[in-house]
């Protein structure tokens, strides 16, 4: 495997917004390109500074497992919308910018 | 407790429901490797095959880890068990500071200094210098605004430049203050942050009437301390330690406090450091990192350094502050403890930096000697920089104007860490904050991008070493942190856990 690492995911399995929170959480150590295609999206990774030491096998390791963790959080933030802001909401009621 | 109808379905066959949570793999090469947690603080480690399982509402109801789950409040059972009341009592718990306004108030009296120092973090004017003090119109406009804060306990702060070389602007400022005080009835606390150089025996006096705490800064040994902090005369940690000899013989030993500051030369002597809190008989010490303001970024190439660094150097000083510790010396570090106490209470540490909406002014005000006033120290700091974009308003009005300033706003907006790209995702939220300020000063944007933020880096890096530590297994360690935490002697806190 040789830079630019690349890797096309299923957009059912991994949606625009996870591959996106997925390449942002990566910045300082690959720079990812997002390309659509039908329903594939395309990686082009390539390292974000050239002194980086991780090879290209432990680049394209590195980016599955954070675009399997970013899916999981879209899982888990899908079961529980809305309670994040009801909890907010009952706890914070009366509060504002206070004097 | 709800002034809206919540009501909550089961609409299929899963036995469990879930509730709000982030995750983390800490990288620590254990089992247990990835940290869960609520949003409520509560937070449990798990492997991977608990994380898919709980996700996927695959966890056996009979199981240990699953009545973890259900008391921590990572699911909970619809029909059977209504977590949320609880919940939001623990979330307001954690939040509780935003019920209360500014408590926080730092009048920089004067900007002159008898220092030079290269790092300086506020930036000074030539001891001499003309137009750099607090006028008195504007320090009688700055006590109506402490007072138009709700907060029933104030801090007031005098900084500087040196603060003593104003000294009868503190007075008069004290003097109104405690006048005031007689109808508003708050709970005040006067800190003064000077060198220590300029006291006198009138200055004490005044210091004993009124209970006025002293915060200095001592760098570490003689060596250190000078070079750090150059004075004409060469003796800026003879005059310090002869100052905290003083006020601790007039006013009493805990009278006095100490700040550290690191500059690069420091980071290669940590023991060093802190044998000088030893000796010096102080029970806490400060271990911050330099900040990328004042005069600090003018010499930053010098100065400076990558916070990898830092962080090397506070993993050293922390393992030997914790040997120290259980050989009977009591010297907290004092980040760790507001850490800590994030992590293992139900409360926040109020710290400003640690808070989320930010605490730059809903925390803290600053009235600098100009008469305009900015939401924090390092806000007023900039503004040496040449940069004013960051000020609230004049003293002069009132404060529900200052808080309800565009500059407030753009803060807010961008001082919800919960909602800030990539600490939305980031497990270790609840125990951090959002600092605006110093993404402003840093990447010249309030939100700044939290891969390359040093706040994140240090935050994420101490935590995660915290919570090694806590989850390591080691008693003793763990003793010591909770020593801290609750401000006691070693021998005075028992093993943690249960010992049947």
């Amino acid at each position: 495997m040789t830079w630019p690492v690349t890797l096309k995911l299923d957009s059912a399995a991994y949606p625009l917004s996870v591959v996106q929170r997925a390449a942002y959480s990566l910045a300082d150590t690959v720079t990812i390109q997002v390309g659509i295609e039908a329903n594939q999206i395309s990686l082009t990774a390539h390292p974000a500074e050239a002194r980086l030491t991780l090879s290209p096998e432990q680049a394209h390791s590195l980016i599955l497992q954070h675009l399997n963790d970013f899916a999981l959080r879209d899982h888990i933030n899908r079961e529980t919308v809305g309670l994040r802001e009801v909890l907010a909401r009952a706890a914070l009621a009366g509060c504002g910018i206070s004097q | 407790m709800w002034d809206f109808p919540v009501t909550l379905i089961a609409t299929d066959a899963k036995h469990y429901r879930l509730l709000p949570f982030r995750f983390m793999r800490m990288n620590t090469g254990h089992d247990r490797d990835i940290l869960l947690t609520s949003d409520t603080g509560e937070y449990m480690h798990v492997n991977d095959a608990q994380l898919r399982a709980l996700s996927y509402f695959d966890v056996q109801a009979s199981t240990p880890f699953y009545k973890d789950l259900l008391a921590r409040h990572f699911i909970y059972e619809p029909g059977r068990h209504d977590p949320f009341p609880e919940m939001a009592a623990q979330y307001r718990s954690r939040k509780d500071f935003l019920f209360q306004g500014p408590a926080l108030h730092l009048f920089v009296v004067t900007l002159r200094c008898n220092h030079t120092c290269q790092y300086c973090q506020v930036s000074r004017a030539p001891l001499g210098g003309s137009g750099h003090d607090l006028s008195e119109a504007d320090a009688q406009a700055a006590v109506d605004r402490l007072f138009e804060s709700n907060a029933p306990a104030l801090t007031v702060e005098f900084q500087g430049g040196e603060p003593l070389l104003a000294f009868e602007r503190v007075r008069q400022i004290v003097e109104w203050v405690v006048e005031r005080n007689v109808v508003e009835q708050r709970d005040i606390q006067f800190v003064i942050t000077t060198t220590l150089h300029h006291l006198t025996e009138e200055i004490l006096d005044f210091a004993e009437l009124n209970r006025i705490q002293f915060s200095t800064s001592l760098d570490g040994p003689a060596p250190l301390h000078n070079a750090n902090r150059p004075t004409p005369s060469r003796d800026s940690y003879e005059r310090t330690v002869k100052g905290i000899q003083w006020v601790r013989e007039r006013l009493g030993h805990d009278a006095v406090s100490a700040l550290t500051t690191l500059t690069s030369r420091s980071l290669e002597q940590p023991e060093a450091i802190i044998d000088e809190y030893v000796s010096q008989g102080f029970s806490s010490i400060s271990l911050r990192p330099l900040s990328p303001y004042g005069f600090a970024t003018k010499s930053a190439h010098r100065l400076d350094y990558p916070i990898e660094r830092y962080l090397a150097f506070y993993k050293k000083a922390l393992t030997y502050l914790l040997r120290i510790n259980q050989q009977g010396v009591y010297l907290s570090e004092s980040y760790t403890s507001l850490l800590l106490k994030n992590i293992l209470t139900p409360f926040s540490s109020g710290y400003v930096d640690l808070r989320s909406p930010a605490g730059a002014g809903t925390a803290a005000l600053v009235y600098n000697y100009d008469g305009y006033v900015y939401p924090s120290d390092e806000a007023r700091m900039l503004l040496e920089m040449g940069e004013d974009g960051l000020r609230l308003g004049t003293v002069q009005q009132p404060l529900s104007e200052l808080l309800a300033s565009p500059v407030m706003n753009a803060l807010l907006a961008s001082g919800v860490a919960e909602a800030l790209p990539g600490c939305s995702d980031c497990a270790l939220v609840p125990y951090c904050g959002a600092d605006p300020v110093e993404h402003y000063a840093r990447q010249a944007d309030p939100i700044g991008h939290r891969v390359f933020s040093s706040f994140c880096k240090k935050n994420m890096g101490l935590l995660k070493h915290l919570f090694g530590l806590l989850g390591d297994g080691d008693d003793n360690v763990q003793r010591v942190l909770l020593s801290w935490l609750n401000r006691r002697s070693y021998n005075d806190v028992r093993f943690p856990g249960y010992r049947g």
